[in-house]
């Protein structure tokens, strides 16, 4: 391809970043959580959850992998872990029937355990290569993270953050005392 | 002679924030104000940082919302106090991966960042482990880890295994293992450039949140003063007071010379003002030929 051309199709691909607001999708309104009870809300919270941590595991191996351009990033057993550990959640949203009113979560949530694996499968073949790039496996571990945070439901504990913890939580606090 | 200026640099605040978060054991002793601060240190032709905040669009509403964080202001308006702009910076020191200090590496778009490798290597395993164990995973954001691949993609981001000496001329990098965080750093700037300084900082992270973590109360084992761990701490309180102690050596045990960003009672021990937007600057030190900005 031309120099000219491929400047194109490099710039077109940097005007909107994968995480540029630009090209987010808005958030999912979030269900009446009146509607939605206890037994639901717990059935969504599991693959959340799990999402959220093989997400995060993802993209720490990502990081080391990346940075340290050791290969043998990709035998480690914390790889083996996030893909037993991605084989359960796809089994659990196989199974899960989705809460009323919660419909586009379960989908959203379908689409990030397809994007963890394929992740993890690019992080296996970037490692092939003289040189690791992990490009491939970044674009599919933001788009999987976009597709969580999109389920996010704060009232019901859906959150990609736990702050519990946290320097700020303190007002929960401040408001019991 | 000293080759570098550093300044506490706040961007926004908890105004009640539990003492016991800060003082280990200091349980029914009421609220403390939180700073939420970012160091910057100019000199040498360089200009670094430690850590960078968070990013209020992401977070803004939650912690406004429900944490009573406030008045957030962005880098660009908290670097122009010190009259400079976030592209000025060239590197930046991650002292751990909570959100409040990793949280916002998009707004420097010309930075090396630096992390110790083990903040991410025991992050992936804490992430594997089950909801019980949750604990152990708080206040990391996966979107932060996420971008951090992207740095490493870029080669902006360099994961530290341990202690690296003179990162940048006379500015060296240390590490406590299972302590605040899992690899938690400290910045030690020798500012007289000898390797044995008596002009040295220590700028803590989160090792040291306020003055008595450094200098207690010992009245209860009979000595005038004693380290006392932060109470908010993945390792342990044993590995928290180690720290300090290697902090303190690495500052001649000059107590002020080891930097907490979450103190809002620097503006006691270094000369500070306030800002138009109402946030601190406090000046810890001032190379040669560097102006106040305090003043």
């Amino acid at each position: 391809m031309p120099s000219s051309g491929r400047d194109m199709l490099d710039r077109a691909a940097l005007v909107h970043r994968w995480d540029c607001p630009a090209v987010a999708e808005p958030a999912l309104p979030e269900p009446d959580v009146a509607e939605v009870d206890a037994a639901a809300a717990a059935a969504l919270r599991r693959p959340y959850d799990a999402l959220r941590r093989l997400i995060g595991q993802a993209a720490g191996l990502l990081v080391l992998a990346q940075a340290s351009q050791r290969r043998e990033i990709a035998d480690l057993a914390a790889v083996a872990v996030a893909r037993e550990q991605w084989r359960e959640v796809t089994g659990t949203l196989a199974d899960l029937s989705a809460p009323r009113g919660c419909e586009r979560q379960v989908e959203h949530l379908i689409g990030a355990a397809r994007l963890v694996g394929a992740c993890l499968d690019a992080l296996e073949a970037s490692v092939d290569h003289e040189t690791v790039d992990v490009s491939l496996a970044l674009d599919r571990v933001a788009a999987a993270y976009r597709l969580v945070q999109l389920c996010s439901i704060d009232k019901l504990g859906l959150s990609m953050v736990d702050f519990r913890q946290s320097c700020c939580n303190c007002a929960p606090m401040t408001a019991r005392a | 002679m000293a080759d570098y200026s550093i300044w506490v640099l706040e961007y926004s605040y908890v105004t009640k924030y539990h003492k016991s978060g800060v003082l280990y054991g200091a349980h029914n002793q009421g609220y403390v104000k939180l700073p939420y601060c970012y160091a910057l240190i100019k000199g040498k032709n360089h200009v670094a940082m430690v850590d960078v905040g968070y990013n209020d669009k992401e977070y803004g509403k939650v912690l406004g919302d429900r944490f009573g964080v406030e008045n957030w202001h962005t880098p660009k308006e908290v670097l122009a106090g010190v009259g400079l702009a976030p592209s000025d910076v060239d590197t930046v020191f991650i002292s751990h991966a909570h959100f409040d200090h990793f949280g916002n590496v998009e707004d420097f778009p010309k930075a090396t960042f630096y992390i110790q490798e083990r903040e991410i290597t025991k992050w992936v395993w804490a992430m594997s482990l089950p909801d019980r164990l949750r604990w152990m995973m708080v206040a990391i954001d996966p979107g932060d880890i996420i971008r951090g691949v992207d740095l490493a993609r870029q080669k902006r981001l360099v994961c530290v295994d341990g202690t690296l000496e003179n990162v940048l001329p006379n500015i060296d990098l240390h590490v406590a293992y299972d302590s605040h965080t899992y690899g938690s750093m400290w910045v030690h700037v020798r500012n007289d450039g000898k390797s044995q300084s008596s002009d040295a900082w220590a700028l803590a992270g989160d090792l040291v949140y306020v003055f008595e973590n450094v200098e207690g109360p010992g009245a209860v084992v009979d000595v005038d003063q004693m380290y006392v761990p932060v109470g908010l701490a993945v390792g342990s309180q044993e590995n928290l007071v180690m720290a300090t102690e290697a902090m303190m050596k690495s500052v001649g045990y000059e107590a002020r010379r080891v930097i907490p960003v979450h103190e809002e009672r620097l503006k006691d021990r270094f000369p500070s003002r306030i800002t138009s937007d109402g946030l601190r600057i406090s000046e810890i030190c001032l190379g040669d030929g560097e102006k106040s900005r305090v003043r």
